[in-house]
């Protein structure tokens, strides 16, 4: 896929947008890194990757409803686009592909 | 969901709310907190709080920012902050006579302020540019005789500095600089140079001076040289100096081997001109070295990093006395060597052969002062109006809280309203300065720069814009919204008598601060007045001097006996005398080792001598009080000397009478006193009278001193010139007036009068418009009274002093106080001068009643205008 270029970490944000299922938000993301990955992010970090993400159309948002958490303030929910998956794909097949070249 | 136990500290999240779009803000904010509460579990609230306000700010990023429209119409506080503007613009406009005497005693103090920095930072600046300026020292170096300071140099031994490298490991390099007076001559061009000096090629290691073109190695060769470019250009215009020669007082050629980038005007050092040092010890001898008894010699330590300055220092007594304590103690005498940091030179530094005058940091710091008290002058002048003001207002705050104005929207809307005025008044203040620059830089004597692009000169500018917001408009905003809507409005609302008890103290502290700044101004002018019409026991009048010839031949005693009988013969002129020194400055030749033919070394002594001829003594109307002054009949005069009385002081003589035809030995010589002169002021007021002893040196090349006599000034001079170009060929005709160079030791007085005056006067002006503000104020509010007082019958003088009769009281308590004040710090600045007038009574009374008048006719302005009103006027609207 010639001109998609994921960087380490933006590869890392979508994995996980994508292992949420419809229902990831910044700081379920950032929890989620933070926890499996052993590394400490900062919430404006993984914003920023988000809205990335969204612009080169790798996930798309829309905005959850009301709750009672958070003092009522609504989330910017992400979801994992088709084309997200593509890439996601692409990058797993080529690493397993090079796996393999290396020698036991 | 239960209440949470911790929230992310309100004011990060006003930051927030206040630049995030509100498009954004609901799901950022909610991560925000959400993230918060889990660094709280994990680390601590203390940690959460700061991390929440590190994320705040990462999170400005320019797409989550509001849009300029949501900025100014759909926030609340920007509407209220155009709402503020417009009332105040409404409240200044109303009052347009108050309005302007706010704005134009802020903008004179903040143009006193912001000028005054300009020159304080500017004073500072000086040697900041050298790259290794903190580990820079300059040698000071005191000689004491028979256990009392005799002279404290800024140029020491030659010995020291080689003798300290040799032996400390904490100098990495030291610098050695000693003056030439030269006559320079390249093919035609001749010029007289002051500022060249003999240095070793450390120099540019040591001072970050960038060479243009050539290198630095040539200063440790013999006759080789670096040029400045500006002397490269005076001599040498486009062409390319390096590899030339010029001849140094008509006799060496020097070969030039580099050009240096001119030393800044900002440095305390000053040289057009660097031979090598070589080239000195080539001309007067080895010893020229490591002699210790040679001073006129700078020497400049660049010390290692880290090195402890004061145990480095406090080495050296125990050094000085390894190298030469010996001969120190044959003489009774010692020697003490000080490390001058680099920077602190310019502002401390005031010893024997300094490159040029330096600056004085007690009057800096002093100016600074000044300036502080010029600016909360004015800062206190808006609270003292704006206070004044406030029963007025008072109406307009009630009708506000009773709509509904919370406290905090009061004093928002008066600190908008003093930040206008100040706004106003610094925007003014900068175009003033800016306009004003030139003629301060000239009344200071300085080179001033204003440059809008030092962050300096902006932050504080900004500065005085915010800290005379707050500090001017606080005390107004407080007080004004503190009041209870309902005793506004049902009329019960006086003034508080604490608010009156502070206006009455800033008040004082004006008259004050005015009253010690003119009693200060007034001393300083008393005091050059003193010293101008002193008389000095010389006469300074009249009297032309030329000086001598740098190259000359072995004919020289030949022509200028020549150019004496030419000019003789003139009849304008009167007397012409040739000798080493004139009074205005402090003769060059200071002799130790002198003492009576009987006595023994250790009781020699050191004395200033001045060279002459038989002319000088008449021609300068010095009077003989005993013996008889030099004559040129007397065949073995060359060894024959006078003294002043203060040399016959310290000779240990108990009168002028008996020292005369004692013989004393001078420098391996004999001589005999043959006369006395009467103590004269060889130098300024500033000095007592010095020991001097006048040698009869008829060939005496350093001055001619001509008393002229004439209705046609340029052409006498002219005359001269054309007899000392014919007697001189080749040397340039240089010549001052003797009372101008005479005046010149006062300049840094003249200089601190005329700056103290202008702030004295800018002061009272302040001052004065506070005050005319202020009864301006009160006369209005009492015009009922006033009224009601001429009704019954009282008189113009009545009303007066009915209104002039609290001002008064305050200025009598002001002068209680700030006579004590002045005393001690005009006291202080007397103590500089040998001889200064007393701070007797009138000193204090003099200014005391010049204020008390303006401040008198300034309140009365506005006084006899109520006196004079018809009361009809103030009555009948009730």
């Amino acid at each position: 896929m010639k001109g998609t270029y994921l960087g380490e970490f933006e590869e890392l944000v979508l994995l996980v947008v994508g292992a949420h299922s419809g229902d990831a938000y910044g700081v379920s993301i950032a929890t989620t890194i933070e926890d499996e990955a052993r590394r400490s992010v900062t919430i404006s970090t993984i914003h920023s990757v988000l809205y990335r993400l969204e612009k080169k159309g790798y996930v798309e948002s829309y905005m959850g409803g009301a709750t009672n958490e958070r003092g009522g303030r609504k989330k910017r929910l992400f979801k994992i686009t088709a084309e997200g998956q593509t890439v996601l794909a692409f990058s797993k097949d080529l690493r397993n592909r090079l796996w393999n070249l290396m020698p036991e | 969901m239960n209440k949470q136990e911790h929230t992310p500290p309100k004011w990060i999240d006003d930051i927030l709310e206040w630049y995030c779009s509100s498009k954004y803000i609901e799901e950022v904010q909610g991560d925000l907190h959400e993230w918060f509460d889990r660094r709280v579990k994990n680390e601590g609230l203390k940690k959460a709080r700061l991390y929440y306000l590190l994320d705040v700010i990462r999170f400005v990023r320019s797409y989550r920012l509001k849009s300029y429209d949501e900025f100014t119409q759909n926030s609340n506080n920007a509407a209220m902050l155009k709402n503020y503007l417009k009332t105040s613009w409404r409240a200044l406009s109303k009052n347009k006579a108050f309005t302007l005497i706010n704005i134009l005693g802020l903008t004179i103090g903040m143009v006193a302020f912001i000028s005054i920095s300009l020159y304080v930072q500017n004073e500072y600046s000086y040697d900041q540019f050298h790259t290794q300026k903190d580990n820079i020292y300059r040698l000071k170096q005191n000689r004491y005789n028979k256990g009392e300071l005799t002279t404290e140099w800024a140029a020491g031994c030659t010995g020291v500095g080689p003798a300290l490298a040799n032996n400390f490991p904490e100098i990495k390099e030291f610098v050695r600089m000693t003056k030439s007076q030269a006559l320079v001559s390249y093919e035609d061009k001749v010029f007289k140079e002051d500022f060249t000096y003999y240095t070793n090629s450390a120099f540019f290691k040591v001072f970050s001076i960038p060479i243009l073109k050539g290198d630095t190695s040539v200063l440790s060769k013999p006759y080789h040289m670096m040029i400045s470019e500006s002397a490269a250009k005076k001599y040498f215009g486009d062409e390319d100096p390096v590899g030339k020669t010029i001849r140094h007082n008509g006799v060496r050629d020097y070969n030039i081997g580099g050009v240096y980038q001119d030393i800044p005007e900002r440095s305390h050092m000053k040289a057009d001109m660097l031979y090598s040092f070589e080239t000195f010890v080539d001309l007067s001898g080895e010893e020229s070295r490591t002699t210790w008894d040679w001073d006129g010699f700078y020497t400049y330590l660049l010390l290692e990093e880290g090195v402890n300055v004061s145990s480095f220092e406090a080495k050296f007594p125990d050094f000085i006395q390894q190298q030469i304590g010996e001969d120190l103690a044959q003489y009774n005498s010692n020697i003490e060597f000080k490390l001058q940091p680099l920077t602190d030179i310019h502002l401390t530094s005031d010893y024997m052969m300094e490159f040029k005058p330096n600056g004085n940091g007690e009057a800096t710091r002093f100016l600074f002062i000044v300036s502080l008290f010029i600016i909360f002058i004015a800062w206190v002048n808006y609270v003292n109006l704006s206070t004044a003001k406030s029963i007025e207002r008072a109406r307009e705050v009630g009708v506000r809280k009773v709509m509904g104005s919370q406290k905090s929207q009061l004093i928002k809307q008066f600190l908008v309203e003093s930040a206008l005025v100040n706004f106003i008044a610094i925007s003014i203040a900068v175009l003033v300065v800016f306009i004003t620059l030139p003629s301060f830089s000239q009344l200071s004597g300085r080179e001033l720069n204003i440059s809008f692009y030092d962050p300096a000169l902006l932050l504080m500018i900004c500065g005085l814009f915010l800290m005379g917001s707050l500090l001017s408009g606080a005390y107004p905003a407080f007080v004004l919204s503190g009041f209870a809507p309902v005793s506004i409005l049902s009329g019960k609302l006086s003034t508080s008598t604490k608010g009156s008890l502070l206006r009455k103290g800033l008040v004082t502290f004006q008259f004050i601060a005015s009253l010690v700044l003119v009693v200060g101004t007034y001393v300083v002018y008393s005091q050059l007045d003193y010293m101008s019409s002193q008389d000095l026991g010389v006469d300074i009048e009249q009297t032309l001097v030329v000086r001598g010839p740098g190259a000359t031949d072995s004919l020289y005693s030949d022509n200028l006996n020549t150019f004496k009988a030419q000019l003789i013969n003139q009849s304008d002129v009167k007397s012409i005398s040739a000798s080493t020194a004139v009074p205005g400055s402090q003769p060059g030749w200071n002799a130790g080792g002198i003492r009576l033919l009987t006595e023994t070394e250790a009781e020699a002594n050191q004395y200033r001598v001045i060279g002459m001829d038989a002319n000088f003594i008449n021609s300068f109307d010095i009077e003989v009080i005993e013996g008889r002054s030099f004559e040129e009949i007397h065949s073995n005069e060359e060894y024959n000397v006078i003294f002043n009385e203060s040399a016959v002081n310290l000779m240990g003589f108990s009168s002028s009478e008996e020292a005369l035809n004692k013989e004393i030995y001078f420098w391996g010589d004999t001589f005999n006193i043959v006369g006395v002169a009467k103590n004269y002021h060889q130098e300024s007021l500033k000095k007592s009278f010095e020991p001097l002893i006048f040698r009869y040196i008829p060939n005496s090349r350093n001055f001619y001193s001509a008393k002229v006599q004439s209705s046609d000034l340029p052409f006498t001079i002219e005359k001269i010139e054309k007899e000392y170009k014919s007697a001189f060929p080749g040397n340039p005709f240089e010549f001052f007036f003797l009372d101008d160079h005479f005046a010149q030791q006062y300049k840094a007085e003249m200089q601190f009068g005329k700056i103290f005056g202008v702030f004295a006067s800018l002061a009272i002006l302040i001052a004065c418009l506070g005050l005319f503000g202020l009864t301006s104020y009160m006369t209005v509010l009492r015009t009922k009274e006033i009224g009601v007082r001429k009704v019954l019958g009282a008189t113009l003088l009545n009303v007066m002093t009915l209104l002039s009769k609290d001002f008064a009281k305050l200025m009598v308590l002001a002068i209680v106080m700030a006579v004590p004040v002045a005393w001690f710090v005009m006291n202080n600045w007397l103590s500089e001068f040998a001889y200064h007038i007393d701070l007797a009574w009138w000193v204090f009374a003099v200014p005391s009643l010049i204020l008390i008048l303006i401040l008198l006719i300034t309140v009365s302005i506005q006084t006899v205008k109520a006196g004079l009103s018809n009361p009809v006027d103030a009555l009948k609207h009730d």
